[in-house]
């Protein structure tokens, strides 16, 4: 019984490195910070930890030729997939980081990075792994942390009612995750994805498999904030620091969506059931089926009635969740690449989103819709950036929102080609994203149209505004020319 | 043909970077946004000229396409392209050519509105969108444009905003049109299943080029699948060209400026749904039995007659117009159903050009009596107004099909090509073009002859607003005669002339008559003072009230559908109110209750001191319940549980 | 067995009521300490002698003791300040659903034929011996993983604790 070491640090070279800079970003604020202004501690540290996300994704490509390397019980993976989304979220993070250097986030500023840096090495420990038990605690990583930076407005009652309930609810998702895995361990004596699904389809279905794996979409359809699980993320988003909520919104949804992607198509490929119409089959399809109709519905009415610009964007993430669902109700392969890519797209476009708020909110004065007002004359470029994000989550062709909402719903189409059994939830869908323009719209005519009280210009840093023309660029990006990064995807769904 | 295919994408693209530098423009750059918006179009102009010349000498139907390949995706490969064929050639000149006049009159009409150059932003994007829609080779990029002219006249119907009307009707516009693309997005998937491409022509495997196999296939309602998907564009096409029933949002469109009126409803969005008919014409005509193209045929029909009667009782000058035109579009749909590809299409060229004019004229008199838009405070400009009496006496005499201006042309080859189909339909339709004479005679007589009724002296309006009507005005006399080399430039083949002289006698007959009743109603006494009581109004009695009404259907949709709308909103209300509000209600009354027992035990027991308890009970019962309301974690954590439950009850139950 | 089974599950799922109930924070914890105690018993039970025995060490020994003293160190022992109790006003609801949910997951199991064929218990010589050197092979990954949550979750518990401090 001996094990391989040097593979592994190999394979962690990304979370190592996070882990050491980390620890260095709150010593540094320790020993230098204590003596600066806040604004100057904030530029320092978060520039450290810049340079650390930006070292982190060194050994990334030192792993692009390891193909596939599966490590002890396969709690560490290897592939080009995974290199690419811990590339993503290494990505978010930094933009996050560019974010909250701008920010108010309180005094503690070297814990506030460390946390977030925390966070980040979860949602990378979540995507590179196979195996339950590091999946949970991976999870558990991520949420702690979450957790904690939603409560880092120390001065604001809501910041802190956010927190607590963002905990509790989170607390008893993960109870529920724990247990449906008990369930799937005694059932299949496995913790990693492949055995499960090798031993399921020996055992065939069962009806402990359905509360097992019912409990499991609790857990993860609380990290993706999909209806009945959705409750916290209204509260949670609005209560935190905006660039947390961006965070939130973008980074663990990536992450937790991928770890869907990959426990449902690879440990439950066996018991998918079918959400076809009329000739509904109890299985993950169908309970994602029903799901993916209540987000959408749901998330789509609730925003309309919204006076807040960061609770608008939370039900419209509910909403996105919806259609993420439906691309995975296709259960195929077509439909997990239109997953992972909308999952980047929709991650690149809500963290502008919510950068822009963050930017402008703090300085006109709250983030309800009216402190929005005529914001195209006061900060005439960010406006123009969050027109492009609005556009992309609305739909609007030619941004990647546009298409990552096209391959979602041809997925679906296409996954029963003779009957469209999945046709109702693709015209759900379009009636849905033809609601959601509304809300959008309505968000538009506050910054383009209505005439603001305070006419005075916003100014805001140039590396924000970089960071967010950096994810502008990416929307359009992705939505002029999709095909390289679809492609790649599509090629490495398949091995999946 | 074949190299000038490849040069058809500058045609929109030009508009498009036009938009785009407006939108970077401060707002006080008006003289350049202006000229940069009208050098963009008129090279657009220019560009689809050189392409309509390149179509000429070729007597067959001939077509070139581009296709390109977008990106691949999968086993799915995304094609866009453009096409350069009659059909397009002629829309894309039409477009650019009445949308550059358009634009110089705009520069008159919006001279004093301070949002000046978000205006031409979106005119531009607007213009960019249609010209888009006109050159694709592909229902994909057709629907993308489809959905920007949707959105463009969304925002320039609401322009100014401020105006509660306006911010209504872009509301109304924008959903009713929406109803509709719903439709024509399913009938896209639809087609883009069964053909396999979105292609419209590429080279025998173009979707339109299947037209004749997907006949032979069944699709859903026992119709084949050809017909199914052809209904479904047309619902799409309802929406945009104001069909009945889904005409109602065009008319409240008028809130917008007028250049926009002028914009929608003569050259644009309007026109996009029946250039789209045409388009899908192989679609529509493929299935033998014709069920297609008679469903298209009775609601163009019926729109038809239906928007007449309307018009005949309006006040308002633009909305006068803007029923003629569904009219009118009701007259085109009705050629495309009855077989006439090139009828219809043609009286969509004539049409567009003499409604832009009339709309740009009325937007002359709007701004000529200082912003009046009722009728019947107006009268006598032709004194005041002599260019643009001139300019619209000639609009009005086209759209009442006068021999020799441009409707009476088209009018007539609809109404012959109508007659071979459907001597009912033929019928309604002449009657329908009795009614469009005498409703322009009556504008004619209220606005321009008498007296002047209103309050400040009228004037004449500049040249800027002036030179694009009287441009237009020559278009609207001359256009007609190319009538029938349209028909051999479409590529239709010479046609039966049976009962040819019968339909164009009585087409003129009929035209002479609606104008020689609106003399004798109208005419031989004018109206003397704004609050007269229309001649019509006292012979009609009732029926006027309801055809100014526009038959109530407004009302019913507000009885009905919205009224339904609204009804599952108050569902979803109630279910909040009654549930959670209901138990809290009931409990704070329950509390209140026991604290009226109280206080009166109090007062018998205890002397007041009861009665202080029983209202802190009921305070304390109060705010417990709200805070349960306002997001309670505990709330959260039982819906999450009844979700869990709920799934796994279905779980069972499957 | 299955009186023994029985007995501990009901002291359990008491103790667990009973701590989220009570009034006074130090019932509250003495509550929770008689669950871990069922819990323990449970482990004993599936002869998880390892299992029960770290339970009862840093649960009961460590953990409980160390709420006790931040009970202590705090204002408000006898739960007077708090208000109503901490289950909302429409407990019955709350207890409601959950008796639902146990009841809709116990019929799940009774119609499953898997349950008598699982393995039942661990009866190897050696356990803790085993057990760590799966920790340091096998389970390596999760075990940093786990280190490095622990100084995740220490620092987040530190932040929330603090002030804010002096704005320079």
């Amino acid at each position: 019984m001996s094990v391989a070491y040097a593979p592994i640090v190999r394979a962690l070279g990304s979370e190592t490195a996070l882990v050491l800079v980390a620890l260095a970003v709150l010593t540094l604020d320790f020993i230098i910070g204590r003596k600066r202004e806040v604004a100057k501690r904030r530029e320092l540290v978060g520039a450290v930890a810049l340079f650390g996300l930006a070292l982190s994704a060194v050994p990334l490509v030192g792993q692009v030729g390891m193909t596939n390397v599966l490590l002890p019980g396969e709690t560490l993976v290897v592939n080009p997939l995974v290199i690419i989304f811990k590339f993503v979220l290494i990505v978010l993070t930094a933009v996050t980081v560019l974010i909250s250097i701008d920010h108010d986030i309180g005094t503690h500023v070297g814990e506030y990075f460390a946390m977030l840096l925390f966070g980040a090495i979860g949602m990378l420990l979540l995507v590179g792994t196979e195996e339950f038990l590091t999946i949970f605690v991976a999870l558990e990583l991520t949420s702690i942390s979450l957790y904690v930076l939603t409560a880092f407005h120390k001065n604001s009652l809501r910041s802190q009612e956010a927190a607590l309930k963002y905990f509790l609810f989170g607390a008893i998702a993960t109870a529920f995750l724990l247990f449906g895995l008990s369930y799937i361990y005694g059932l299949t004596g496995a913790t990693n994805l492949r055995d499960i699904g090798a031993a399921l389809a020996k055992k065939g279905t069962d009806p402990l498999l359905g509360v097992g794996l019912l409990c499991v979409l609790v857990g993860l359809g609380f990290k993706v904030a999909m209806v009945p699980f959705h409750l916290w993320a209204p509260d949670a988003y609005e209560g935190a620091p905006t660039p947390v909520t961006a965070f939130i919104a973008t980074g663990s949804k990536v992450a937790s969506f991928f770890v869907l992607v990959k426990v449902l198509m690879v440990a439950f490929a066996g018991a998918v059931g079918s959400a076809y119409w009329g000739a509904f089959e109890s299985g993950w399809a169908m309970v994602l089926g029903l799901t993916a109709t209540a987000s959408m519905v749901l998330g789509n009415c609730a925003a309309i009635v919204q006076r807040n610009v960061k609770r608008l964007l939370a039900y419209s993430s509910i909403a996105h969740a919806g259609y993420i669902l439906v691309g995975l109700v296709a259960a195929s392969s077509t439909g997990a690449t239109a997953v992972l890519f909308y999952v980047i797209v929709y991650a690149i476009t809500n963290l502008g989103a919510f950068g822009v708020v963050a930017a402008l909110a703090s300085r006109a004065g709250g983030d309800d819709l009216e402190h929005f007002n005529g914001m195209a004359k006061r900060a005439p470029f960010l406006s123009l950036l969050m027109l492009v994000f609005v556009l992309s989550l609305a739909g609007i062709p030619p941004l990647g929102g546009f298409f990552g909402k096209f391959y979602l719903f041809a997925a679906a189409v296409e996954c029963d080609a003779e009957m469209f059994g999945l046709l109702w939830l693709v015209a759900l869908g379009i009636v849905m994203s033809a609601v959601s323009l509304y809300y959008y719209l309505v968000l538009m005519k506050h910054m383009y149209v209505l005439p603001a009280k305070d006419e005075t210009r916003i100014a805001t840093p140039g590396h924000l505004k970089m960071a967010l023309a950096f994810c502008a660029a990416g929307v359009v990006l992705l939505g002029v020319f999709p095909e390289p990064i679809l492609a790649l995807l599509k090629a490495l769904v398949v091995r999946l | 043909m074949n190299e000038l295919v490849k040069q058809q994408w500058l045609i929109p693209f030009l508009p498009l970077v036009a938009a785009a530098v407006q939108a970077l423009l401060p707002r006080t750059a008006r003289k350049l946004s202006a000229g940069i918006c009208l050098t963009a179009m008129g090279a657009s102009c220019v560009l689809a000229l050189r392409a309509f010349v390149g179509t000429l000498g070729h007597h067959e139907a001939e077509r070139a396409v581009w296709n390109f390949v977008w990106f691949d995706y999968g086993t799915t490969r995304l094609e866009l392209g453009f096409i350069l064929d009659p059909m397009t050639a002629a829309m894309a000149l039409m477009v650019a050519f009445v949308g550059f006049w358009i634009f110089v009159n705009a520069t008159g009409y919006m001279s004093d509105d301070e949002n000046f150059t978000r205006f031409f932003c979106f005119l531009s994007l607007f213009a960019a969108a249609m010209l888009g829609l006109v050159v694709a080779n592909n229902l994909l990029m057709l629907f993308m444009c489809w959905e920007l002219v949707g959105l463009c006249s969304y925002l320039l119907i609401g322009f100014w905003h401020f105006k509660p009307s306006a911010a209504a009707a872009m509301k109304k516009a924008f959903i009713t049109t929406r109803i509709g693309d719903v439709g024509f997005f399913l009938g896209i998937l639809l087609l883009s299943w069964q053909a396999g491409t979105l292609n419209l022509y590429d080279g025998g495997n173009g979707a339109l080029e299947q037209a004749g196999a997907l006949a032979g296939i069944p699709g859903w309602f026992g119709w084949s699948m050809a017909t199914t998907i052809a209904m479904l564009l047309f619902i799409g096409a309802m929406g945009k060209s104001a069909q009945f029933p889904l005409h109602v949002w065009l008319p409240d469109a008028m809130e917008g400026p007028t250049p926009v009126s002028a914009l929608i409803h003569a050259a644009t969005m309007v026109a996009a749904g029946v250039f789209m008919v045409g388009r899908m014409f192989a679609l529509f005509a493929a299935d033998t039995s014709g069920l297609a193209l008679n469903i298209v045929m009775w609601v163009g029909c019926f729109t038809a007659l239906f928007s007449a009667t309307i018009a005949v009782a309006q006040f308002d000058i633009k909305r006068v117009l803007a029923y003629s035109t569904c009219s009118q579009l009701g007259f085109m749909m009705m050629a495309l159903g009855a077989g006439g590809l090139a009828p219809g299409q043609f009286h969509l060229l004539t049409h567009a050009f003499f409604k832009a004019l009339l709309f740009l004229g009325s937007g002359c008199v709007i701004i000529g009596t200082h912003h009046e838009q009722d009728m019947r405070k107006m009268g006598g400009l032709r004194k005041y107004m002599p260019v643009t009496f001139g300019c619209y006496l000639i609009g009005m005499l086209a759209l009442a099909g006068v021999p020799p201006f441009a409707g009476f042309w088209s009018k007539d080859e609809v109404l012959l090509v109508a007659f071979q189909r459907n001597k009912l339909a033929w019928g309604l339709a002449t009657f329908a073009a009795f009614l469009t004479a005498f409703y322009m005679t009556r504008q004619m007589f209220m606005v321009f002859a008498g007296k002047w009724r209103g309050h400040h002296e009228p004037h004449e309006v500049p040249w800027n607003m002036w030179l694009p009507i009287a441009v237009l005005s020559v278009f609207a006399v001359g256009l007609g005669f190319f009538g029938a080399q349209y028909g051999h430039y479409l590529g239709a083949h010479g046609e039966d002339p049976h009962g040819k002289w019968i339909v164009m006698g009585l087409s003129v007959a009929v035209g002479a008559a609606g104008i020689l009743l609106g003399w004798i109603v109208y005419g031989r006494r004018t109206m003397e003072h704004a609050d007269e009581p229309d001649p019509l109004a006292v012979k009609l009695g009732a029926l006027f009230t309801c055809l100014n009404r526009k038959w109530y259907v407004d009302e019913f949709y507000d009885a009905t559908i919205i009224r339904a709308t609204m009804l599952l909103g108050e569902l979803w209300r109630a279910f909040d109110k009654l549930v959670i509000d209901g138990i809290l209600h009931g409990i704070a009354w329950m509390a209140w209750g026991v604290s009226q027992v109280v206080r009166w035990v109090g007062d018998e027991f205890f002397i007041n001191g009861g009665f202080d308890a029983g209202c802190e009970s009921v305070r304390l019962s109060g705010r417990e319940f709200a805070k349960f309301q306002a997001g309670r974690i505990q709330g959260y954590l039982r819906i999450l549980c009844l979700g869990t439950v709920i799934l796994l009850v279905i779980w069972y139950l499957k | 067995m299955t009186i023994v089974f029985l007995t501990l599950s009901a002291i359990t799922v008491l103790g667990a009521l009973l701590a989220v109930t009570l009034r006074n924070l130090v019932h509250c914890l003495l509550a929770l300490v008689l669950f871990f105690m069922g819990i323990a018993g449970h482990f004993f039970l599936l002869k998880a002698d390892f299992l029960g025995a770290v339970q009862i060490l840093i649960y009961i020994g460590a953990v409980a003791v160390l709420i006790l003293f931040a009970i202590m160190l705090t204002r408000n022992i006898s739960g007077t300040e708090g208000g109503r109790g901490s289950l909302g006003g429409a407990w019955w609801l709350g207890v409601g659903i959950a008796t639902t949910l146990a009841g809709a997951m116990c019929v799940f199991v009774r119609r499953s034929d898997l349950v008598s064929k699982l393995p039942y218990g661990a009866t190897e010589e050696g356990v803790v011996k085993e057990i760590g050197k799966l920790l340091v092979t096998d389970w390596v990954v999760p075990l940093e993983i786990m280190a490095v949550l622990l100084t995740a979750a220490l620092i987040g518990a530190v932040v929330i604790a603090l002030e804010e401090e002096k704005k320079r």
